[in-house]
């Protein structure tokens, strides 16, 4: 009962959200009018061309910036500034580089005040194992690759326990093989915990492969221009991109999302 | 990046070969000024010059107490503009109008040689120590206070978003974040500090200081006694050498962390 109840509840309400920047060059429209549900347990991935405001989106979320007129309601609170209720995970991975792996994934565990230091140890080392880095808790950031990087990155954000998880591009600065597995690998986790997410990605495939809702955004000024409900079945893998509604699907996205980059060119 | 392929001959050559092999050629280098008519009047015979180490510390006995003077003054200077500065410059990062009010001043103040202040120092507060450690302190404030700000200004913006997502509040994130990201410029803003209270000395020691490497070197240079002014100019060098060895000590156990270059 409570479950379903709170099913009808979005997670997350953005309401009327405009983003307007005042730079040296004049005004830029970022976001313009953005309305949007999230529910619990769903995994959103936004596809669009460059600039149009996805990031911005995703920052008026996390609490990082303001919008410039509407609201956005987490849990049905008006989100002013951060919480540790929404994680961020960033493409530039963000590390510490003061701090071994350890250290960094327990960044935000020290922060809560009702955690023993045995706790804190061991959701650190739990969330180190997920992510298979047990074998470099103590190196420090220079000694990891991309990947590496970008897996203590998402062990960090997991760590605090955020009932949303929100990623820019994670994946973006990385090589194919790593992406793959990486994306393999937040593909398993999610089908156990089913934490909610919003995802930035500009490759239409990793979007399909992700998503519960893919969200295509329109060029400058971003709105939203459709969402797409993705039916491929559950437990997905690399394996379900061979399928043909994978293949339909990634058509009509992929040009949709070109005929909105052919906009930004005019 | 090292452009020399392992195991090659010259990447074989232990590193302090080169140093030493350096040492070697400036002794030869100043032997044949000294040969010259003309530059052997700067650069009088090595052995002359070490040689006046006795007429210093022995016939008059001032050696010892020169550098002593120049040390106490330099580090009293040094580490108050290092106390002041550091501060200053946090302040100036995160409070906008205290930045707009210092900076112009800072700006201002720091390309005016302190030869220059020097005598509105000593009408201020008279001659003797004090006016020595002032004149180092301004100048060593200057340096410190703008390399820091400069370092927290440019701590990478996605740290900060990313410890404030994670629960960070503004302590925490002054603490935890902006000061560990901004102890590499800290560092070079000892090293930079530190040449700055040195090269400051003649002009700190010219209050009508009694002692000190400064005021010695200026007097030396007024008899034309070239030997131990030379002795006295290497002093200096050695002392800054020093230093940085010391700094360099700390440098490696404080930021070891830091992304460099393989050399
Ligand atoms: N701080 C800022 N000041 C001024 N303009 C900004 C700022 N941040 C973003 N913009 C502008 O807002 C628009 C949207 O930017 P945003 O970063 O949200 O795009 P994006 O969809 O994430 O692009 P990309 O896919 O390239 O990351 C762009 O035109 C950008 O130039
Ligand atoms: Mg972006």
């Amino acid at each position: 009962m409570a479950g379903e109840e709170r099913n009808l509840v979005p997670k997350v309400q953005i309401k009327a959200v405009e983003k307007i920047y005042e730079g040296r060059n004049g005004k830029t429209v970022a976001l313009n009018g953005v309305n949007l549900d999230i529910y619990d347990n769903e995994f959103i991935c936004v596809v669009g061309p460059s600039g149009c405001g996805k990031s911005t989106l995703l920052n008026i979320i996390a609490g990082l910036h303001e919008a410039s007129s509407g609201e956005v309601l987490v849990d049905g609170v008006k989100v002013e500034g951060t919480g540790v209720d929404r994680g961020v995970v960033f493409q530039q991975y963000a590390l510490f580089p003061w701090l071994t792996v350890k250290k960094n994934v327990m960044f935000g565990l020290k922060l809560k005040k009702d955690l023993t230091d045995e706790q804190r140890e061991e959701i650190a080392m739990k969330y180190i194992k997920i992510v298979g880095l047990e074998k470099f808790v103590d190196a420090y950031p220079k000694e990891l690759s991309g990947g590496m990087k970008q897996r203590v990155a998402i062990a960090r954000a997991y760590a605090v326990n955020p009932s949303l998880l929100l990623m820019d591009e994670p994946f973006g600065a990385l090589d194919a093989q790593t992406r793959t597995q990486l994306q393999t690998e937040l593909l398993k986790t999610w089908e156990e915990e089913k934490k909610t997410c919003f995802f930035i990605t500009h490759d239409v495939e990793e979007a399909i492969l992700l998503a519960t809702k893919v969200i295509v955004m329109s060029a400058r000024p971003g709105r939203i221009k459709e969402i797409i409900d993705i039916d491929i079945p559950y437990p997905r893998g690399q394996e379900s991109k061979m399928l043909p509604r994978f293949t339909e699907l990634k058509n009509y996205i992929w040009n949709m999302v070109y005929k909105e980059y052919l906009e930004v060119q005019k | 990046m090292n452009k020399n392929k392992k195991g090659d001959f010259v990447s074989r050559i232990p590193a302090w070969t080169w140093t030493v092999l350096s040492l070697i050629a400036a002794i030869l280098v100043w032997s044949l000024l000294s040969k010259g008519e003309v530059t052997g009047r700067a650069f009088p015979p090595l052995l002359e010059v070490f040689g006046s180490y006795t007429k210093m510390a022995v016939d008059r006995g001032v050696f010892w107490s020169d550098i002593a003077s120049s040390l106490i003054s330099s580090i009293a200077g040094f580490a108050l503009g290092f106390l002041f500065g550091v501060p200053v410059a946090f302040l100036m990062a995160w409070y906008r109008p205290v930045r707009n009010i210092i900076e112009p001043w800072i700006q201002f103040i720091r390309n005016i040689p302190p030869l220059a202040y020097v005598p509105l120092v000593v009408i201020a507060v008279g001659v003797g120590r004090t006016p020595q450690i002032i004149v180092i302190c301004i100048a060593t404030f200057l340096t410190i206070s703008i390399t820091v700000f400069q370092g927290v200004i440019n701590v990478d913006e996605t740290l900060i978003k990313a410890a404030r997502v994670l629960g960070a509040n503004d302590s925490v994130l002054f603490t935890k974040v902006i000061f560990p990201a901004t102890t590499p410029f800290i560092i070079t803003s000892v090293r930079l500090g530190i040449s700055v209270a040195l090269t400051t000395l003649i002009a700190a020691e010219s209050t009508g200081a009694s002692a000190g490497l400064g005021m010695r070197i200026r007097a030396l240079s007024s008899t034309f006694e070239t030997q131990p002014m030379m002795l006295y100019i290497i002093v200096v060098g050695v002392i800054g050498m020093l230093a940085e060895k010391i700094l360099k000590f700390f440098e490696r156990r404080l930021t070891s962390w830091q992304e460099k270059r393989e050399i």
